[in-house]
């Protein structure tokens, strides 16, 4: 892992719609108390150390999405994505509970059990 | 002997992987068996791919769970000598591509993601929808086949609400654009 990819919290994988500057959308793929990765298309302004404003479309999750500031730590090409590490940019109380209960909510999913059947053709190599 | 080129599942060497499951289940499920897939595939491609079938996916479900049922939905993705096949198919009731914001016999490259029609739809499914699934899968694969299927899985035409039972969606791109060592 890159050192501008190092967070101080725990990342929980997730995917998840985000809406960015209120007009450019794209996918959360980690998100920790500190900081989140998202992915997009077509969202080229943003620089390193710009101010971005975003909205976790986490309704259907959580009861509500939720609205945040964050400070761009780093921009690379990702396939037909750009991918986008993003740091919460001073969060209050109020939003910091959100982002602990969206965390929440994905550890409890990944607790429950699953019923997704998997079927494999494997290669015979012989 | 050569190797043949396969899609590695938890250090399983596959030809295909498939995964099927049904109306309530989290994305959050699908992506930790996605984990366990190691594609051959440049790691931007693959990392690609896992959006887009997530994408796809999550289409689905939501419209599974809005019929409260529904067959399962299918996940299928296969590698054979010159192409890597993705086959996502689900028994929601399929949709009227009329209501996409472009016309999906479109070249994607004539698209514009930006316009006043992808607005609107996203502000009337209240920015919980982009339109940008099929778009994106249209953009990165070499083949892309939407089509509607009855209960037997056969494919027939959608004229309205209630005339098939799901939606069967194959992409398809070019090995050679995607493997590691490809010269």
């Amino acid at each position: 892992m890159a050192d501008s990819e190092k967070r101080k919290f725990i990342r929980e994988e997730v995917f998840n719609k985000v809406l960015i500057n209120g007009e450019a959308f794209g996918y959360i793929s980690d998100i920790s108390l500190g900081g989140i990765k998202i992915s997009v298309m077509k969202f080229e302004p943003t620089q390193f150390n710009d101010k971005i404003k975003i909205k976790i479309l986490s309704r259907q999750a959580i009861g509500e999405n939720i609205e945040l500031a964050c400070v761009v730590r780093w921009k690379r090409e990702e396939g037909m994505f750009l991918g986008y590490g993003l740091e919460f940019d001073g969060p209050e109380n109020n939003q910091m509970k959100l982002i602990n209960k969206y965390i929440d909510y994905i550890k409890s999913v990944e607790a429950e059990e699953n019923e997704i059947v998997v079927e494999l053709t494997e290669i015979n190599e012989t | 002997m050569q190797k043949k080129i396969a899609i590695d599942f938890n250090g399983k060497q596959c030809q295909s992987v498939k995964f099927k499951c049904k109306s309530g289940t989290n994305t959050r499920h699908i992506l930790d068996k996605l984990d366990l897939v190691d594609f051959p595939f440049i790691q931007s491609e693959a990392d690609t791919l896992k959006y887009l079938i997530l994408e796809l996916l999550t289409n689905s479900l939501r419209a599974t769970d809005e019929i409260r049922g529904g067959l399962p939905i299918v996940i299928d993705m296969q590698i054979n000598k010159d192409f890597f096949i993705v086959t996502i198919e689900d028994g929601a009731g399929g949709f009227d591509v009329k209501l996409l914001p472009y016309n999906i016999d479109e070249e994607p490259s004539h698209i514009d993601i930006l316009s006043r029609d992808f607005i609107e739809y996203r502000e009337r499914h209240g920015f919980e929808r982009f339109g940008m699934g099929i778009y994106s899968v249209k953009v990165w694969s070499d083949v892309f086949k939407l089509g509607f299927i009855d209960e037997d899985g056969k494919c027939i035409k959608y004229t309205g609400r209630g005339s098939v039972a799901g939606t069967r969606i194959v992409f398809k791109k070019q090995l050679s654009k995607l493997l590691k060592n490809a010269s």
